[in-house]
């Protein structure tokens, strides 16, 4: 299991490139993604402002690195544990029943809801699916793992 | 694994450094006391006129304003204020149907969604603004929930394709 190298490449670019896109669109609009944090009525403010300022760019390095394949298994660490966050809230806002836009693509992101449930655990899977596995194909992690 | 979580160390710290850095100015700033009303920039609100309930019932009585539903087209299917247009925040083709409204920067608008936390108008009137110019924009922040609270009138309506 974990040895399809193509699915496993496959996950990568769509782990990263989800990251960097949500991460990117967020970097460039701190404030609003701040206004999104505090909709979700969980955080103190000041919290709201420092997720807003740091989560997006930890988000954009995460995907790069996965997507370029290097320390892959660290950052799909990463990944795993915040999709695993976004995933609780998600569904602690619906448990909640708030009407709210998810904040996670800045202008274009949808409803918390069952579709976005789903679509972050199928992310985690893919996440998951490359922390576990040990193939370097198509990664710089497999130049430094070079003698 | 230990070597893992410490890559992963290693990866998170800086980034959140960088990030804090490049934002060090708002970080500033809030610890001054900006943002009080929320995290919103003072010029971006400046062209944003927040009403009550009240006010947008007058406008709707003048009959002059447009109203514009940023709920999905589920909720505004089932219930919105009369003759007004749903543009939903996270329609992709929004742009295209705020298009097709044919406005014009005379025509003051009004800007709601569901009511509450919800944050909709405010990011749909914003991104409006960004995009053409209306001389009045106002965000009904109390939204369908207030509008509904009230008795006031409403209408139900096929979803808009």
């Amino acid at each position: 299991m974990f040895r399809n190298k193509y699915l496993l490449l496959a996950f990568r670019l769509v782990v990263g490139g989800v990251f960097i896109w949500s991460g990117m669109l967020k970097v460039l609009d701190p404030l609003g993604f701040a206004q999104n944090v505090e909709a979700y009525e969980l955080f103190p403010r000041w919290m709201c402002l420092l997720v807003a300022v740091t989560l997006p760019f930890v988000e954009v390095v995460t995907g790069l690195l996965l997507v370029l394949g290097l320390f892959r298994r660290a950052a799909a660490l990463i990944a795993c544990g915040l999709l695993s966050g976004f995933i609780i809230l998600v569904a602690v806002t619906m448990v909640r029943g708030l009407d709210l836009s998810c904040g996670c693509f800045g202008s274009f992101s949808g409803k918390v809801g069952w579709p976005l449930l789903v679509q972050d655990i199928v992310l985690l899977f893919m996440a998951l699916y490359v922390f576990l596995s040990r193939n370097t194909f198509l990664s710089l992690d497999h130049l430094r793992s070079r003698p | 694994m230990k070597s893992v979580l410490k890559q992963a160390a290693v990866i998170i710290l800086p980034a959140a450094f960088i990030g804090l850095l490049v934002n060090s100015s708002l970080l500033f700033r809030y610890v001054r006391g900006d943002f009080r009303e929320g995290f919103f920039e003072a010029g971006e609100l400046g062209s944003l006129i927040m009403i009550d309930l009240d006010r947008a019932i007058d406008l709707f009585d003048q009959g002059r304003a447009v109203f514009i539903d940023s709920r999905s087209a589920e909720d505004f299917a089932q219930g919105h204020i009369p003759r007004a247009r749903n543009i939903p925040l996270g329609n992709p083709r929004r742009e295209e149907l705020l298009n097709r409204l044919g406005l014009e920067a005379s025509t003051p608008l009004v800007v709601y969604c569901s009511g509450g936390a919800c944050l909709d108008s405010l990011h749909l009137a914003q991104w409006i603004s960004g995009r053409r110019f209306f001389k009045e924009v106002y965000v009904f922040s109390g939204g369908w929930e207030a509008w509904t609270g009230r008795g006031a009138p409403m209408e139900t309506t096929d979803v808009q394709k």
